[in-house]
Protein backbone atom coordinates (compact mmCIF):
# COMPACT_ATOMS: atom_id res chain seq x y z
CA UNK A 1 0.00 0.00 0.00
CA UNK A 2 2.97 2.07 0.84
CA UNK A 3 4.72 2.31 -2.28
CA UNK A 4 1.14 2.07 -4.63
CA UNK A 5 0.45 5.57 -2.77
CA UNK A 6 3.87 6.91 -3.26
CA UNK A 7 3.68 6.18 -6.90
CA UNK A 8 0.13 7.83 -7.07
CA UNK A 9 -1.63 4.03 -7.01
CA UNK A 10 -3.77 5.18 -3.86
CA UNK A 11 -7.11 4.19 -3.09
CA UNK A 12 -8.76 7.78 -1.85
CA UNK A 13 -10.99 5.83 0.23
CA UNK A 14 -8.96 4.47 2.06
CA UNK A 15 -7.16 7.90 3.27
CA UNK A 16 -8.82 7.99 6.36
CA UNK A 17 -8.78 4.75 7.27
CA UNK A 18 -6.64 4.78 10.71
CA UNK A 19 -6.11 0.61 11.16
CA UNK A 20 -4.61 1.16 7.63
CA UNK A 21 -2.18 4.15 8.61
CA UNK A 22 -1.29 2.44 11.54
CA UNK A 23 0.03 -1.00 9.64
CA UNK A 24 1.29 0.95 6.43
CA UNK A 25 3.57 2.87 9.27
CA UNK A 26 4.27 -0.13 11.83
CA UNK A 27 4.46 -2.66 9.20
CA UNK A 28 7.60 -1.12 7.88
CA UNK A 29 8.98 0.61 10.67
CA UNK A 30 8.78 -3.16 12.91
CA UNK A 31 11.99 -3.66 10.51
CA UNK A 32 14.02 -0.96 12.44
CA UNK A 33 16.66 -2.39 14.84
CA UNK A 34 16.29 -0.95 18.11
CA UNK A 35 19.76 0.97 17.61
CA UNK A 36 18.28 3.08 15.26
CA UNK A 37 15.24 5.59 15.21
CA UNK A 38 13.85 4.45 18.42
CA UNK A 39 15.36 6.50 20.52
CA UNK A 40 14.38 9.71 18.98
CA UNK A 41 11.35 8.64 18.04
CA UNK A 42 10.86 8.17 22.25
CA UNK A 43 12.74 11.07 23.24
CA UNK A 44 9.61 13.07 21.82
CA UNK A 45 6.94 10.97 23.27
CA UNK A 46 6.12 13.06 26.53
CA UNK A 47 4.07 12.61 29.67
CA UNK A 48 1.75 14.74 31.67
CA UNK A 49 3.99 17.80 32.61
CA UNK A 50 4.13 17.14 36.54
CA UNK A 51 6.22 19.27 38.95
CA UNK A 52 9.17 18.77 37.11
CA UNK A 53 7.37 19.63 33.32
CA UNK A 54 7.52 17.28 30.76
CA UNK A 55 9.46 13.77 30.39
CA UNK A 56 10.15 11.93 27.19
CA UNK A 57 10.22 8.35 27.63
CA UNK A 58 13.26 8.01 26.85
CA UNK A 59 13.90 9.68 29.87
CA UNK A 60 11.85 7.42 32.18
CA UNK A 61 13.50 4.42 30.58
CA UNK A 62 16.81 6.06 31.00
CA UNK A 63 16.00 6.07 34.63
CA UNK A 64 14.75 2.81 34.85
CA UNK A 65 18.13 1.63 33.83
CA UNK A 66 16.65 0.80 29.80
CA UNK A 67 18.61 2.00 27.05
CA UNK A 68 16.59 1.41 23.42
CA UNK A 69 19.24 0.83 21.79
CA UNK A 70 20.84 -1.74 23.77
CA UNK A 71 18.17 -4.14 23.24
CA UNK A 72 18.53 -6.89 20.34
CA UNK A 73 15.36 -7.22 18.87
CA UNK A 74 11.40 -5.47 18.44
CA UNK A 75 8.56 -7.73 18.26
CA UNK A 76 5.11 -6.02 16.64
CA UNK A 77 2.07 -7.55 17.88
CA UNK A 78 -0.86 -5.69 15.75
CA UNK A 79 -4.02 -5.89 17.54
CA UNK A 80 -3.64 -8.27 20.24
CA UNK A 81 -6.32 -9.17 22.05
CA UNK A 82 -7.78 -8.88 25.77
CA UNK A 83 -10.71 -10.48 26.73
CA UNK A 84 -12.18 -7.71 29.21
CA UNK A 85 -9.72 -4.49 28.62
CA UNK A 86 -10.14 -4.49 24.71
CA UNK A 87 -7.60 -4.21 21.43
CA UNK A 88 -4.94 -1.81 21.11
CA UNK A 89 -3.34 -1.33 17.71
CA UNK A 90 -0.49 -2.50 18.57
CA UNK A 91 2.17 -3.49 21.30
CA UNK A 92 6.29 -3.15 20.93
CA UNK A 93 7.87 -5.55 22.78
CA UNK A 94 11.97 -4.69 23.14
CA UNK A 95 13.92 -7.71 24.45
CA UNK A 96 17.49 -8.49 25.16
CA UNK A 97 20.16 -10.21 27.02
CA UNK A 98 21.61 -7.17 28.91
CA UNK A 99 18.60 -5.10 30.70
CA UNK A 100 14.70 -5.95 31.58
CA UNK A 101 11.97 -5.83 28.61
CA UNK A 102 10.01 -2.85 27.43
CA UNK A 103 6.53 -3.40 26.68
CA UNK A 104 5.11 -0.36 24.97
CA UNK A 105 1.32 -0.03 23.95
CA UNK A 106 0.46 2.15 21.29
CA UNK A 107 -3.04 3.59 20.54
CA UNK A 108 -3.34 4.98 17.36
CA UNK A 109 -5.78 7.40 15.70
CA UNK A 110 -6.30 9.47 13.01
CA UNK A 111 -9.57 12.43 13.38
CA UNK A 112 -11.08 10.19 15.72
CA UNK A 113 -10.72 10.72 19.90
CA UNK A 114 -9.99 8.06 21.78
CA UNK A 115 -13.26 6.05 22.38
CA UNK A 116 -15.00 5.31 26.60
CA UNK A 117 -15.70 6.98 29.37
CA UNK A 118 -15.12 6.44 32.86
CA UNK A 119 -14.08 3.02 33.48
CA UNK A 120 -14.51 2.52 29.81
CA UNK A 121 -12.45 5.12 29.00
CA UNK A 122 -9.91 3.41 25.98
CA UNK A 123 -6.43 4.46 27.38
CA UNK A 124 -7.13 3.82 30.72
CA UNK A 125 -7.77 0.37 29.92
CA UNK A 126 -5.06 -0.16 28.10
CA UNK A 127 -3.09 1.26 31.16
CA UNK A 128 -4.86 -1.94 33.01
CA UNK A 129 -3.58 -4.12 30.80
CA UNK A 130 -0.34 -3.84 32.93
CA UNK A 131 -1.65 -5.75 35.80
CA UNK A 132 -2.70 -8.86 33.18
CA UNK A 133 -0.30 -9.06 30.65
CA UNK A 134 -0.67 -13.01 30.66
CA UNK A 135 -4.68 -12.44 29.43
CA UNK A 136 -3.31 -11.05 25.96
CA UNK A 137 -3.69 -12.85 23.07
CA UNK A 138 -1.40 -13.99 20.58
CA UNK A 139 0.39 -14.89 24.13
CA UNK A 140 3.73 -13.08 24.47
CA UNK A 141 6.18 -15.18 25.75
CA UNK A 142 7.69 -14.76 28.94
CA UNK A 143 11.08 -12.86 28.57
CA UNK A 144 8.72 -10.36 26.77
CA UNK A 145 6.48 -9.17 30.11
CA UNK A 146 8.51 -10.55 33.28
CA UNK A 147 9.98 -7.35 34.74
CA UNK A 148 9.11 -5.44 32.33
CA UNK A 149 9.05 -1.75 32.35
CA UNK A 150 5.26 -0.77 30.33
CA UNK A 151 4.16 2.43 29.09
CA UNK A 152 1.03 3.16 26.68
CA UNK A 153 1.67 5.80 24.06
CA UNK A 154 -0.92 7.79 22.27
CA UNK A 155 -0.24 9.00 18.95
CA UNK A 156 -2.18 11.23 17.04
CA UNK A 157 -2.06 13.85 14.12
CA UNK A 158 -2.63 16.84 16.74
CA UNK A 159 -2.07 17.91 20.38
CA UNK A 160 -4.24 15.13 22.46
CA UNK A 161 -3.31 16.44 25.72
CA UNK A 162 -6.54 16.83 26.78
CA UNK A 163 -7.47 13.53 26.26
CA UNK A 164 -4.70 12.16 28.56
CA UNK A 165 -5.28 14.39 30.92
CA UNK A 166 -8.84 13.08 31.14
CA UNK A 167 -7.58 9.46 31.60
CA UNK A 168 -5.02 10.74 33.94
CA UNK A 169 -7.71 12.28 36.24
CA UNK A 170 -9.16 8.77 36.05
CA UNK A 171 -6.38 6.78 37.12
CA UNK A 172 -4.04 6.46 39.79
CA UNK A 173 -0.66 8.84 40.63
CA UNK A 174 1.60 5.83 39.23
CA UNK A 175 -0.44 5.03 36.54
CA UNK A 176 -0.51 8.42 34.94
CA UNK A 177 3.53 8.21 34.94
CA UNK A 178 3.29 5.47 32.38
CA UNK A 179 1.06 7.34 29.77
CA UNK A 180 2.66 9.50 26.87
CA UNK A 181 1.48 11.20 23.64
CA UNK A 182 3.34 11.97 20.46
CA UNK A 183 1.90 13.03 17.07
CA UNK A 184 2.50 10.89 13.70
CA UNK A 185 4.71 14.00 12.74
CA UNK A 186 7.35 13.43 14.75
CA UNK A 187 8.01 10.11 12.77
CA UNK A 188 8.73 12.52 10.10
CA UNK A 189 11.16 14.38 12.39
CA UNK A 190 12.96 11.44 13.30
CA UNK A 191 13.51 10.02 9.44
CA UNK A 192 15.08 13.67 9.03
CA UNK A 193 17.61 13.26 12.28
CA UNK A 194 18.18 9.42 11.16
CA UNK A 195 19.18 10.77 7.62
CA UNK A 196 21.82 13.15 8.99
CA UNK A 197 23.03 10.16 11.06
CA UNK A 198 26.07 8.22 9.60
CA UNK A 199 25.77 5.42 11.60
CA UNK A 200 21.96 4.62 10.11
CA UNK A 201 22.03 1.63 8.37
CA UNK A 202 21.38 1.43 4.48
CA UNK A 203 17.78 -0.37 4.82
CA UNK A 204 16.37 1.43 8.01
CA UNK A 205 17.06 4.87 5.63
CA UNK A 206 15.22 3.62 2.97
CA UNK A 207 12.33 2.20 5.18
CA UNK A 208 12.35 5.68 7.08
CA UNK A 209 12.63 7.27 4.08
CA UNK A 210 9.28 5.94 2.39
CA UNK A 211 7.49 5.83 5.49
CA UNK A 212 8.30 9.97 5.89
CA UNK A 213 7.39 10.40 2.35
CA UNK A 214 3.56 8.35 3.32
CA UNK A 215 3.73 10.70 5.68
CA UNK A 216 3.54 13.87 4.37
CA UNK A 217 1.60 12.65 1.30
CA UNK A 218 -0.41 12.04 4.03
CA UNK A 219 0.04 15.61 5.22
CA UNK A 220 1.26 14.14 8.46
CA UNK A 221 3.99 16.90 8.59
CA UNK A 222 4.85 19.33 11.08
CA UNK A 223 4.46 23.09 9.44
CA UNK A 224 7.49 24.11 8.01
CA UNK A 225 7.28 27.61 6.02
CA UNK A 226 4.74 27.73 3.13
CA UNK A 227 5.41 26.06 -0.16
CA UNK A 228 5.59 28.72 -3.16
CA UNK A 229 4.44 27.69 -6.52
CA UNK A 230 5.73 29.98 -9.70
CA UNK A 231 2.51 32.25 -10.91
CA UNK A 232 3.12 34.54 -13.72
CA UNK A 233 1.11 38.04 -12.86
CA UNK A 234 -2.65 37.37 -13.49
CA UNK A 235 -4.86 40.32 -15.09
CA UNK A 236 -6.85 42.90 -13.02
CA UNK A 237 -9.85 40.96 -14.11
CA UNK A 238 -8.71 37.26 -12.71
CA UNK A 239 -10.68 34.51 -13.24
CA UNK A 240 -13.12 36.52 -14.36
CA UNK A 241 -14.96 34.12 -17.28
CA UNK A 242 -18.37 34.87 -17.36
CA UNK A 243 -20.86 37.93 -18.20
CA UNK A 244 -23.95 37.22 -16.80
CA UNK A 245 -25.54 38.05 -19.61
CA UNK A 246 -24.93 34.60 -21.76
CA UNK A 247 -21.46 34.52 -23.02
CA UNK A 248 -18.21 33.60 -21.58
CA UNK A 249 -16.00 36.17 -21.45
CA UNK A 250 -13.06 34.31 -21.69
CA UNK A 251 -14.14 31.48 -24.38
CA UNK A 252 -11.48 30.23 -26.68
CA UNK A 253 -12.47 30.97 -30.04
CA UNK A 254 -13.15 27.08 -31.93
CA UNK A 255 -11.51 26.78 -35.24
CA UNK A 256 -14.16 25.72 -37.93
CA UNK A 257 -14.26 22.01 -38.76
CA UNK A 258 -16.92 20.31 -41.29
CA UNK A 259 -19.73 19.00 -40.39
CA UNK A 260 -20.81 15.96 -41.75
CA UNK A 261 -24.32 14.74 -41.72
CA UNK A 262 -25.53 11.67 -40.27
CA UNK A 263 -27.33 9.10 -41.61
CA UNK A 264 -28.84 5.92 -40.55
CA UNK A 265 -27.49 2.86 -42.53
CA UNK A 266 -29.89 -0.08 -43.38
CA UNK A 267 -29.03 -3.05 -41.43
CA UNK B 1 -7.07 36.88 -24.80
CA UNK B 2 -4.42 34.53 -24.08
CA UNK B 3 -5.40 30.41 -24.61
CA UNK B 4 -2.85 30.37 -21.76
CA UNK B 5 -5.58 31.88 -19.52
CA UNK B 6 -7.10 29.09 -18.39
CA UNK B 7 -4.08 27.53 -17.45
CA UNK B 8 -3.09 30.61 -15.45
CA UNK B 9 -6.06 30.40 -13.22
CA UNK B 10 -5.31 26.22 -12.91
CA UNK B 11 -2.42 27.75 -11.09
CA UNK B 12 -3.08 29.79 -9.33
CA UNK B 13 -6.00 27.75 -7.75
CA UNK B 14 -3.67 24.78 -7.24
CA UNK B 15 -1.38 27.47 -5.45
CA UNK B 16 -4.64 28.21 -3.26
CA UNK B 17 -4.90 24.70 -2.61
CA UNK B 18 -1.59 24.48 -1.33
CA UNK B 19 -1.98 27.62 0.63
CA UNK B 20 -5.48 25.52 2.34
CA UNK B 21 -2.91 22.76 3.21
CA UNK B 22 0.12 24.74 4.55
CA UNK B 23 -2.45 26.77 6.62
CA UNK B 24 -4.37 23.99 7.62
CA UNK B 25 -0.42 22.17 9.11
CA UNK B 26 0.00 25.58 10.77
CA UNK B 27 -3.01 25.26 12.65
CA UNK B 28 -2.65 22.25 13.89
CA UNK B 29 0.99 22.73 15.14
CA UNK B 30 -0.53 26.04 16.51
CA UNK B 31 -3.22 23.97 18.46
CA UNK B 32 -0.05 22.22 19.96
CA UNK B 33 2.08 25.15 20.78
CA UNK B 34 -0.66 27.74 21.39
CA UNK B 35 -3.64 26.11 22.45
CA UNK B 36 -1.54 24.05 24.72
CA UNK B 37 -3.78 21.55 24.98
CA UNK B 38 -6.87 23.87 25.39
CA UNK B 39 -9.72 22.48 24.22
CA UNK B 40 -10.55 25.01 20.60
CA UNK B 41 -13.97 26.80 21.69
CA UNK B 42 -15.52 26.05 18.29
CA UNK B 43 -13.91 22.14 18.33
CA UNK B 44 -12.50 21.32 14.89
CA UNK B 45 -14.01 24.11 13.36
CA UNK B 46 -11.99 26.79 11.77
CA UNK B 47 -14.12 28.57 9.58
CA UNK B 48 -18.01 29.35 9.00
CA UNK B 49 -20.33 31.32 6.94
CA UNK B 50 -19.41 28.99 4.05
CA UNK B 51 -22.35 28.91 1.20
CA UNK B 52 -23.59 25.84 -0.85
CA UNK B 53 -26.24 27.82 -2.70
CA UNK B 54 -25.70 27.64 -6.56
CA UNK B 55 -25.67 31.56 -6.16
CA UNK B 56 -22.84 32.68 -4.61
CA UNK B 57 -20.38 35.14 -4.98
CA UNK B 58 -17.38 32.43 -3.79
CA UNK B 59 -17.12 29.03 -2.41
CA UNK B 60 -13.67 29.34 -0.90
CA UNK B 61 -13.53 30.29 2.54
CA UNK B 62 -12.27 33.99 3.25
CA UNK B 63 -10.15 32.77 6.45
CA UNK B 64 -9.88 30.45 9.45
CA UNK B 65 -9.98 30.76 12.68
CA UNK B 66 -9.32 29.51 16.35
CA UNK B 67 -10.09 30.57 20.24
CA UNK B 68 -8.99 29.19 22.96
CA UNK B 69 -9.85 29.97 26.81
CA UNK B 70 -7.66 31.79 28.45
CA UNK B 71 -9.45 32.51 31.86
CA UNK B 72 -11.40 35.63 33.41
CA UNK B 73 -14.01 35.59 30.42
CA UNK B 74 -10.75 35.57 27.75
CA UNK B 75 -9.41 33.94 24.84
CA UNK B 76 -6.35 33.63 22.97
CA UNK B 77 -7.51 33.62 19.17
CA UNK B 78 -6.01 33.40 15.84
CA UNK B 79 -6.95 34.42 12.54
CA UNK B 80 -5.63 34.13 9.17
CA UNK B 81 -7.43 35.85 6.20
CA UNK B 82 -6.70 34.67 3.12
CA UNK B 83 -9.11 36.96 1.31
CA UNK B 84 -9.70 40.89 2.29
CA UNK B 85 -10.45 43.60 0.31
CA UNK B 86 -8.23 46.22 1.78
CA UNK B 87 -4.96 44.21 2.14
CA UNK B 88 -3.13 42.48 -1.02
CA UNK B 89 -2.10 39.62 0.11
CA UNK B 90 -3.33 36.76 2.86
CA UNK B 91 -2.48 37.99 6.78
CA UNK B 92 -1.79 36.10 10.02
CA UNK B 93 -3.41 37.39 12.96
CA UNK B 94 -2.88 36.71 16.94
CA UNK B 95 -4.97 38.29 19.56
CA UNK B 96 -5.67 38.38 23.67
CA UNK B 97 -9.04 39.41 23.95
CA UNK B 98 -10.93 39.62 26.91
CA UNK B 99 -14.92 39.76 26.51
CA UNK B 100 -16.76 42.69 29.03
CA UNK B 101 -19.06 41.02 31.46
CA UNK B 102 -20.50 40.89 35.10
CA UNK B 103 -18.73 38.12 36.08
CA UNK B 104 -16.30 35.43 35.85
CA UNK B 105 -16.82 31.47 35.90
CA UNK B 106 -15.92 29.67 38.82
CA UNK B 107 -15.38 26.29 37.28
CA UNK B 108 -12.61 25.54 34.10
CA UNK B 109 -15.98 24.51 32.29
CA UNK B 110 -18.40 27.01 33.09
CA UNK B 111 -15.38 29.45 31.88
CA UNK B 112 -15.55 27.23 29.06
CA UNK B 113 -19.23 27.61 28.74
CA UNK B 114 -19.43 31.09 29.25
CA UNK B 115 -16.79 32.35 26.73
CA UNK B 116 -18.22 30.42 23.96
CA UNK B 117 -20.91 32.40 24.60
CA UNK B 118 -19.26 35.86 24.45
CA UNK B 119 -17.16 34.89 21.35
CA UNK B 120 -17.68 35.05 17.71
CA UNK B 121 -15.68 33.41 15.42
CA UNK B 122 -15.02 36.26 13.12
CA UNK B 123 -14.21 38.77 16.55
CA UNK B 124 -10.61 39.03 15.56
CA UNK B 125 -11.13 39.51 11.79
CA UNK B 126 -13.36 42.35 12.69
CA UNK B 127 -11.70 44.11 15.22
CA UNK B 128 -8.51 44.28 13.13
CA UNK B 129 -9.70 44.57 9.91
CA UNK B 130 -12.18 47.89 10.58
CA UNK B 131 -9.58 49.39 12.74
CA UNK B 132 -6.25 50.81 10.90
CA UNK B 133 -4.69 47.59 9.64
CA UNK B 134 -1.18 48.07 11.37
CA UNK B 135 1.85 45.66 10.39
CA UNK B 136 3.96 43.86 12.89
CA UNK B 137 2.84 45.97 16.17
CA UNK B 138 1.21 45.14 18.73
CA UNK B 139 -2.41 46.94 18.52
CA UNK B 140 -4.26 47.48 22.04
CA UNK B 141 -8.60 47.43 21.58
CA UNK B 142 -11.32 49.08 24.22
CA UNK B 143 -14.82 48.47 24.47
CA UNK B 144 -15.19 47.50 20.62
CA UNK B 145 -17.84 45.79 19.16
CA UNK B 146 -20.40 47.69 20.93
CA UNK B 147 -18.80 47.09 24.31
CA UNK B 148 -19.23 43.01 23.94
CA UNK B 149 -14.99 42.98 23.95
CA UNK B 150 -13.37 45.01 26.69
CA UNK B 151 -10.12 44.93 25.73
CA UNK B 152 -7.86 43.49 23.17
CA UNK B 153 -4.14 43.34 22.07
CA UNK B 154 -3.40 41.63 18.45
CA UNK B 155 -0.44 41.77 16.05
CA UNK B 156 -0.75 40.87 12.23
CA UNK B 157 1.73 40.28 10.28
CA UNK B 158 1.36 39.02 6.28
CA UNK B 159 0.69 35.16 6.40
CA UNK B 160 4.07 34.36 4.12
CA UNK B 161 5.83 35.92 6.76
CA UNK B 162 5.51 33.18 8.98
CA UNK B 163 8.21 30.26 8.00
CA UNK B 164 7.87 28.00 11.75
CA UNK B 165 5.68 27.24 14.47
CA UNK B 166 8.50 29.99 16.23
CA UNK B 167 7.35 33.04 14.58
CA UNK B 168 4.17 32.41 15.82
CA UNK B 169 5.54 31.47 19.69
CA UNK B 170 7.53 34.83 18.72
CA UNK B 171 4.23 36.95 18.37
CA UNK B 172 2.34 35.37 20.76
CA UNK B 173 5.31 36.33 23.00
CA UNK B 174 5.00 39.80 22.10
CA UNK B 175 1.82 39.80 22.90
CA UNK B 176 1.99 38.99 26.28
CA UNK B 177 5.09 40.77 26.76
CA UNK B 178 4.73 43.71 28.89
CA UNK B 179 7.27 45.21 27.39
CA UNK B 180 5.67 45.79 24.42
CA UNK B 181 5.92 49.15 23.33
CA UNK B 182 3.06 51.95 22.51
CA UNK B 183 -0.25 50.22 21.62
CA UNK B 184 -2.17 52.12 19.35
CA UNK B 185 -5.95 52.43 20.09
CA UNK B 186 -7.94 51.30 17.54
CA UNK B 187 -11.61 51.56 18.28
CA UNK B 188 -13.59 49.37 16.49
Amino acid sequence: MLLAELHGHGIPEAEDNEDLLTSTVFGHLRYIPPQFFWSDFFSRAVDLSGSSGEQTLLEILKRSGRRVAEYSSIRTIFWPQHPKLGCPDLILAFTGPTQEPFLLVIECKLWAEKSGTGEFDQLGRYLSLAADLAGISPALVRDEFVDAFFAVLYLTPRESRNEVEETALLRSVSERALLFRAQWQDLIECHSKAESDVETDSISRLILGDVAAFLRRRGLEYFRGFRCCALDALPDECGRFYSGIGSFLRRKELKSFPVQKARWVEA
Amino acid sequence: MSGDYGELVGSALRAVAQLHSDTSRLLVDCEKHIGEGRKSIFGNWVTQDLTYNMRAEQWMAEGVFLYYPAGERSVDAITISFLEGSLKEPMFLIARIQYAGPENASTEEDEFALVKSLCKGWDLWYLYFRGEPLLNEVIEYRNAEKGRIELARAIAVPLYSIGSIEDVIQLRDRLCSKEAQGPHSAMA
